[in-house]
């Protein structure tokens, strides 16, 4: 019984560990996946100032802030009854495609882009973006002065780029002026050509080269259901607000409601080998770890947001989702394409930048709506850089908070993402030989997934154990280690 | 004036949100800059683990909350020259200090209660420049010392509406500056996310919270209670 | 810059909108600060519409004119390295090149320049607040509403004021009177003659009788004795048992220093740039309140007691300022009672140890 460990998951957020359990022959049997970090955000916001959790969520999270940030906002909104400005909501909106922008240009560029600029069979050494910019200086030049570019758009909007600070009950704490939406405009239009650039990089070259890869159905392929925000009245895409939507395996819409009744469409599983839990479509139902039209799995991120939407409100990006279905069919199960997704949902952010730029409303004092009656009960939804955010709170009268509730999109694709990595590494895993190039391309299928483990296990109760559990091929326990 | 022998560095991160790290790589251009002046060779972020001996910096980011993680604080030290702590969490505890406050399974321990720390760089998040100088004047040999600014001067100095004035809890009087006075300037008040300044009078501003019928958090209260005892500043 | 003793005695007047069109004027060929609004504060900035300046505020502008002739961060050089030789950039020749024209000053920041003039221009002149002091045009505004924490009567620093400005307007209705204090005053006169007409005794009497009502608001509200004329009791209080009780109230936040016209104290930081061989020299405002301010190079800090370090503040502008440069170093603007969280009141303190 041979233990193969990967430990630890390099050049993810937050802490993981992989397990995979091989049997004699090579074959693998089983792979778990778990958190080795808890946070526990939820029990400790109680008693907090109900309008100071737009500050202390984005804490649950150093790289996607900002979507924590606006769903604790709109949250806080539904608490005071207040709707906010329309000139609130674009400014939010503004910034927060900004933040798409600098989230999946951080997650491509310096987590994925590695494996895919370099080789998947490079060694170990070489698949970081150090080595990257050795090798291709100006090309990383390039990319961390664009992703600047959002990082500053962030922080003249939200104060700081990681962390901000604008979301108040009812709007944003400050407008913007001139001289900011002009700066803003000039940067969206360098972010536009950017992107595009990318895509046809990705159209021509990358995907090419992996073409076998991203398009092969016995791995990084499964038939799930998806779920993702879309436009109210045309189902394009939005990060920020619209109704929620889901497909299911031939793209058809089975659900669509409204954050509130988040709870009457989703249940949580709790397993006992780890302490995320595996959210599932609660029509549908729990079947197991596997995908399928009968089984209640369903995926968030670049991928299901592309599968939900109907179309792409911006013209450039519309092309790029056009070439891009063209090539994956609707909806698009391959997990690789992923990376694809999320290029255009940059160039849609960077597009939707200029358009909020050149409306006039955006340049308004009127920022904050102090009219609304407290309700104490609010639903915050948008759709983080790696699918879906749900924030949930109750506050008493005095304003305190009594519940917080927070779905994370990493954890709604937990359950996918296991069978993924099962898929991938029974097809590779084969007759003993395990190359780091092997399992590297297990890793991939993290990469595609973008998981954000800090953000996944943020429940209570408090110890830290990591249990490694090794079963034989008849399923019993054989050994079980236990550290406190 | 690139070092022939570029120091060996090492990025940790403990229970942390990672955002400080990020905030490394939100340095852009200068982050190239550093990475021609430094040898990144621990970094799991970025994807580096080469093989290595001793460090001569090693930065950690993230507050000490289990026992694995203070055996790794005490690795890390060992084959460490520098150590500098990274961010509130790693200074002062930040938010997993709240967490002890409500719920007690586990102590959680900035990372100087564990651990000799020769530089501390403070904020939730870091200021990236801030960053990026500690590195260059350890790179000169410089000596780092801190600035006692206080959020509230340089608040003043932005000639921004006073959110104390208007009833609105604010800390910046206690807490320590260098960071432009960002939240204030955004109509947001200081929470204290750079610790507390020194020589911070926190009885004092109680009282001024007192006389503005300001109302009074626990956690300030506890805050001053720890400083009078002659506590680590957490 | 000081007019020898020798007074220019001419007044004109002006009005209103002759006055917008004398700021339009200079605006085009010089830097105007003015008091601007900034929510719900005054500042002295850049004025970019002459429609923005507030031209009768009432109070003072949150930061002094220090912040214009010594600015919070300044980059004194900056110097290259290539080789064996140091290129330095001092960036005097731009200064020299500015035009500056701030106004709608009070008394009590006029009377500041003087005593920033005795520390930058004794006998080591500060190039970089020479050259600002050189091309800087002041015009004042007589305050006619004292608000609660102004004191300048009792520094002899105001409401009247009979020197240290080029050109000084006072409201007479719905006229500017305008005083000449300087020969750059007295060009601007000229070159704009047709904007102006020569004061009447009428109005003169009416300056006169303004200032002495400001004066008495401002004695109204205030029981004080002159600051010029409390060394000794101050002196001989040194050791007073108050201190504690004022310093353990003191916060060190530092606000005080920053707001005060006469606060002049510095740090210099050098930052390098060791890929290209380049840094810069700058200089930026300090507060004797914080900790860190009597911090030497063995590490030792000769004021650890916060109470030294309010003494410090006090006894600075009221003793130690004489013994330097000869005069008192406060000039009653308030702005320190103003901003204090935690309303330290230096007229309180000086009350107090003067009984």
């Amino acid at each position: 019984m041979k233990l193969v460990k990967i430990e630890p998951i390099s050049r993810l957020e937050g802490e993981g560990r992989i397990l995979i359990i091989v049997d004699d022959s090579g074959k693998v049997k089983d792979v778990y996946f778990e958190i080795l970090e808890l946070k526990g955000f939820e029990k400790f916001c109680i008693g907090r100032p109900v309008e100071e959790m737009p500050r202390i969520v984005t804490r649950i999270c150093g790289v996607c802030p900002w979507a924590h940030h606006m769903a604790s906002g709109k949250a806080v909104d539904g608490v005071f009854g207040r709707e906010p400005t329309p000139t609130a909501k674009k400014i939010r909106e503004l910034a927060y495609c900004a933040h798409q922008i600098d989230s999946h240009a951080l997650h491509f560029y310096f987590l994925a882009a590695p494996d895919l600029l370099v080789s998947p069979n490079a060694s170990k050494a070489e698949r970081n973006v150090i080595y990257l910019f050795k090798k291709h200086p100006e090309i990383v030049r390039e990319i961390v002065k664009h992703r600047n570019y959002a990082v500053k758009i962030e922080s003249m909007i939200g104060g700081k780029s990681i962390h901000p600070v604008c979301c108040v009950p009812g709007g944003v704490s400050k407008p913007l002026d001139k001289e900011k939406v002009e700066k803003i405009s000039e940067m969206a239009k360098e972010l536009v050509k950017f992107s595009e650039k990318w895509i046809d990089n990705w159209e021509r070259n990358i995907f090419d080269k992996y073409h076998d890869l991203i398009m092969s159905r016995d791995k990084y392929y499964l038939e799930t259901y998806y779920m993702g925000l879309v436009n109210r009245r045309d189902n394009s895409l939005n990060f920020y607000d619209g109704d929620i939507r889901v497909v299911d395996t031939k793209g058809r819409e089975v659900h669509r409601f409204k954050p509130s009744e988040y709870l009457n469409y989703i249940s949580e599983r709790v397993e006992p080998w780890t302490y995320t839990k595996f959210p599932y479509l609660k029509k549908i139902g729990w079947k197991g770890f596997v995908d399928g039209q009968d089984s209640g799995v369903y995926r968030v991120g670049p991928l299901a947001r592309l599968n939900v939407i109907e179309k792409i409100s911006t013209e450039k990006a519309q092309q790029a989702y056009e070439r891009y279905l063209a090539a994956g069919g609707k909806p698009v199960h391959f997990s690789m394409f992923a990376h694809w997704a999320r290029l255009i949902e940059m160039l849609y952010a960077s597009e939707r930048i200029l358009e909020l730029t050149q409306d006039e409303d955006i340049l308004s004092d009127d920022v904050i709506n102090f009219d609304g009656e407290y309700v104490g009960e609010g639903f915050g939804v948008v759709e983080a850089p790696r699918g879906i955010l749900y924030h949930h709170y109750q506050a008493d009268e005095n304003k305190l908070v009594t519940m917080a509730n927070m779905i994370v999109p990493t954890t709604q694709n937990n359950a996918p993402l296991c069978i993924d990595i099962k898929k991938s590494t029974i097809n590779i895993i084969n007759g003993g030989e395990i190359t780091e190039a092997a399992l590297n391309r297990i890793e991939m299928a993290f990469r595609a997934y973008d998981p954000c483990l800090a953000c996944s296990a943020h429940s209570l109760p408090g110890r830290l154990p990591i249990k490694i559990e090794i079963y034989d091929a008849n399923g019993h326990l054989i050994n079980e280690f236990r550290r406190d | 004036m690139i070092p022939k022998q570029k120091p060996r560095v090492g990025i940790f991160n403990l229970s942390s949100c990672e955002g400080c790290i990020v905030q490394i790589l939100n340095l852009g251009e200068k982050l190239l800059d550093l990475l021609k002046l430094f040898n990144i060779v621990d970094c799991r972020v970025l994807g580096v683990k080469e093989d290595y001996n001793k460090l001569d910096i090693a930065i950690i980011e993230g507050c000490v909350m289990s026992f694995e993680e203070e055996v790794k604080a005490r690795e890390i030290r060992e084959r460490s020259e520098i150590v500098i702590a990274l961010g509130d969490c790693a200074v002062s505890g930040n938010i997993n200090f709240m967490k002890d406050i409500t719920n007690k399974p586990h102590k959680s321990k900035p990372l100087s209660e564990v651990i000799k720390v020769d530089h501390e760089i403070p904020g939730c998040p870091i200021s990236s420049e801030e960053f990026y100088r500690v590195l260059i004047d350890i790179l000169m040999g410089k000596k780092i010392t801190k600035k006692s600014i206080t959020v509230c001067s340089e608040c003043v100095l932005r000639e921004n509406n006073c959110l104390l004035e208007k009833g609105v809890p604010c800390l910046g009087p206690i807490t320590r500056g260098d960071c432009n006075a960002i939240c204030p300037s955004n109509n947001r008040p200081c929470f204290g996310c750079r610790g507390l300044a020194d020589d911070a009078n926190i009885d004092a501003l109680i009282k001024a919270f007192r006389d503005r019928n300001i109302p009074i958090s626990q956690y300030l209260i506890a805050l001053n209670q720890m400083k009078h005892k002659g506590g680590e500043e957490r | 810059m000081s007019i020898s003793g020798v007074k220019l005695l001419r007044s004109y007047l002006i009005t209103k909108s002759n006055l917008y069109e004398l700021l339009e004027r200079i605006s085009e060929r010089n830097k105007l600060y003015a008091p601007l609004r900034h929510g719900d504060q005054v500042v002295l900035d850049l004025a970019k519409s002459i429609n923005d300046i507030l031209i009768d505020y009432i109070g003072h502008s949150t930061l002094p004119l220090k912040k214009i002739l010594i600015p919070p961060r300044e980059i004194l050089y900056e110097y290259w390295i290539e080789k064996k030789s140091v290129t330095i950039n001092d960036n005097l020749d731009k200064i020299a090149s500015e035009r500056i024209v701030i106004f709608g000053i009070r008394a009590c920041d006029i009377k500041s320049i003087e005593i920033l003039d005795k520390v930058f221009l004794r006998e080591f002149h500060d190039p970089y607040y020479k050259k600002r002091r050189e091309n800087t045009v002041i015009i004042g505004l007589t305050c006619v509403s004292p608000d609660k924490n102004c004191f300048c009567y009792f520094t002899r620093s105001g409401p009247e004021i009979t020197s240290g400005y080029d050109l000084l307007l006072t409201k007479i209705n719905e006229h500017y009177l305008v005083d000449v204090g300087s020969e750059k005053g007295e060009s601007i006169i000229i070159s704009n003659k047709e904007l102006f007409s020569d004061a009447t005794p009428e109005s003169l009497e009416v300056k006169a009788r303004i200032v002495k009502e400001t004066i008495i608001k401002i004695k109204d509200k205030n029981d004080l004795p002159f600051f010029n004329e409390v060394y000794d009791q101050l002196v001989k209080r040194f050791d007073s048992r108050e201190w504690k009780e004022i310093s353990s109230l003191c916060l060190s936040c530092g606000k005080c220093n920053f707001v005060c016209p006469t606060c002049t104290c510095f740090d210099i930081i050098d930052e390098f740039d060791p890929i290209r061989n380049r840094g810069k020299r700058i200089r930026v405002w300090d507060s004797c309140h914080f900790l860190s301010f009597t911090r030497v190079a063995s590490g030792e800090i000769f004021r650890k007691d916060r109470s030294s370090r309010i003494k410090q503040r006090i006894y600075h502008k009221i003793v130690y300022s004489v013994n330097d440069i000869g005069t008192i170093s406060c000039t009653g603007c308030g702005r320190c009672i103003e901003v204090c969280p935690v309303g330290i009141d230096i007229r309180e303190i000086v009350r107090n140890l003067a009984r």
